[in-house]
């Protein structure tokens, strides 16, 4: 079946005065994978999350999700009815108890499913009576998912859902990742934590500076994206390796290191006939990052 | 359950509100034997209520009260790092603001409420009374001008961040309102002073006449109009900030 949009954003752009948090983002996210969208902090990336809710209004560009347009306040509340947002900060009214906040969201969508509620309670072991202050951060995580799982929404947007968790907290949130994907729901994350991305990932969106510098399935990280290494012996400069299927060159000394997406065998073939010695090595999404932002610094 | 919600984060708030407002009151009439035994000339006890609860002490906690019931809001969510969950829920940003005004102007009308519910029933207690049909005038003045002082203060908790600011910013406009209706081409428009109008002392000139059926005849409907005006052009301007600001 082939992954129709529940995201796209043409040219989206945010200002802040002179700062441009987002500089015309062209994406797509596809229904029913997990995408991770990674990037430093201050890539942009909650920014533009905050665009998709309508939380903030784009200086230029567009952006629809699940059909709806962010731009349009009515619009926005329609998306808003139909997708959930774990926030960065999971800030939940500590006022109310876990019941209460349960309840209170409830009210909201008459959509809402009472027996994944009383599952995931249970499974998340959250105490209905117990204020929501009062709460460690990991339980704040779980009931923020459960207020957003309970409905089976379309989408499920979370910001840097890892944050302050403990690992086998994250081992449990990534799970969870898994599992709302396999129940018909799509998932678009924010994070920084490469791991986390690599490990539930299936299509990975990474912004540097405000900027898309990548969008590819992981699949095709692991099957064709590859290093390949020349150590040039003599004193002439390394030759231009402005070939199809080369992302990034990077020169150090008389090493050039290629990160090559495609034509692997045409590209060592190249770099063979130029008489230099040739490595090629597999590549993880941490080196395709790292290579990106470091060539973006 | 968005009234809940507004209702959960004002319910302390309010509740503090009302018992001190009860405490006030009731500590007024229970000393008026006192004060009136040590006053420079002898006083009536309407006219002792009019001078120690609507001129004086209460209405001066009253009001701070109401600038208190005030703060809170979107932007002061984002403070307390809610503000997120609140804009992701599927209600517009108008029927936020719209559903906490209309929460807080609640709130104020039952504070206002309150002395008119308590000094007639417990004046008895000292010997005395006190018609609850004058101090219903009284809370129509007081519920009036305190929707505009709440709605000025939901105007600055939209504009101006910080826990406090708007809270001193609503003391400082009142105090602006009082010098502006002191200055002599407004010296006509009594009405522009809130504080003024909420002593409501043309009521004491009718206070023993005043009946059940002639309880609305004297009161001052121009200026109660133009502050329900008022108060909706701030609540407005609040709705029209809010629904265009950016969340970051």
């Amino acid at each position: 079946m082939a992954h129709e949009p529940v995201i796209e954003t043409h040219g989206l752009t945010k200002h802040y005065g002179k700062l441009e948090a987002v500089r015309e983002l062209s994406l797509t996210v596809e229904r029913q994978r997990i995408t991770g969208f990674l990037g430093r902090n201050g890539a942009g990336k909650s920014t533009t999350l905050k665009m998709l809710l309508g939380m903030i209004r784009p200086t230029a560009g567009t952006g629809r999700v699940v059909g709806y347009d962010v731009a349009d306040p009515a619009q926005s509340v329609a998306i808003r009815r139909r997708i959930a947002y774990v926030g960065e900060d999971k800030g939940l009214y500590g006022y109310m108890t876990v019941g209460e906040l349960i309840r209170f969201t409830r009210s909201f969508y008459p959509d809402w499913r009472p027996a994944i509620e009383a599952r995931l309670l249970k499974e998340y072991q959250l105490p209905p009576g117990r204020k929501v202050k009062a709460i460690s951060k990991g339980m704040r995580t779980k009931l923020a998912l459960l207020l957003a799982l309970a409905r089976q929404p379309e989408l499920i947007v979370l910001d840097e859902p890892s944050e302050g968790l403990d690992p086998v907290s994250i081992e449990e949130l990534l799970q969870t990742l898994r599992e709302v994907r396999d129940a018909g729901t799509s998932v678009f994350f924010s994070s920084h934590q490469l791991s986390e991305v690599e490990q539930v990932a299936e299509r990975v969106l990474m912004i540097d500076r405000g900027q898309l510098v990548m969008d590819t399935l992981l699949s095709d990280i692991r099957k064709h994206y590859r290093h390949v290494t020349m150590d040039f012996a003599d004193d002439a400069p390394p030759p231009a390796f402005e070939l199809a299927g080369v992302v990034r060159t990077r020169i150090v000394g008389r090493q050039v290191r290629l990160l090559v997406s495609a034509h692997v065998e045409d590209i060592v073939a190249y770099a063979q006939s130029l008489g230099a010695p040739v490595q090629v090595a597999p590549v993880h999404l941490r080196d395709v990052f790292l290579d990106l932002v470091k060539e973006a610094s | 359950m968005l009234w809940y919600k507004m209702w959960r984060e004002s319910g302390v708030r309010f509740a503090i509100s009302a018992a001190a407002l009860l405490w006030m009151c009731a500590v007024a009439v229970l000393l008026q034997q006192r004060v009136r035994t040590h006053a420079d000339e002898p006083i009536s006890y309407p006219h002792y209520i009019w001078s120690a609860v609507y001129k004086a002490n209460v209405l001066d906690l009253f009001i701070l009260l109401v600038i208190v019931l005030g703060l809170g809001g979107v932007l002061q969510e984002r403070a307390q790092g809610t503000a997120g969950f609140t804009l992701s829920l599927p209600v517009g940003r108008w029927r936020l603001t719209a559903v906490r005004a209309a929460t807080g102007c609640l709130q104020v009308a039952v504070l206002a409420l309150l002395p008119a519910l308590l000094i007639p029933l417990l004046s008895p207690v000292v010997g005395e009374t006190y018609s609850f049909a004058a101090a219903l005038q009284f809370s129509v003045l007081w519920a009036g001008a305190g929707m505009v002082i709440f709605a000025m203060t939901l105007f600055f908790s939209v504009v101006l961040p910080g826990a406090y600011s708007p809270a001193i910013a609503s003391v400082a406009g009142l105090l602006a309102c009082s010098i502006l209706a002191d200055l002599p081409p407004l010296a006509h428009h009594p009405a522009l002073d809130l504080v003024e109008t909420m002593h409501g002392a043309q009521l004491m000139v009718s206070q023993h006449e005043v009946s059940l059926a002639a309880l609305f005849a004297p009161l001052p409907w121009l200026a109660l109009g133009l502050y329900a005006l008022v108060a909706l052009s701030l609540i407005g301007a609040a709705g029209a900030i809010v629904a265009g600001r950016d969340f970051p």
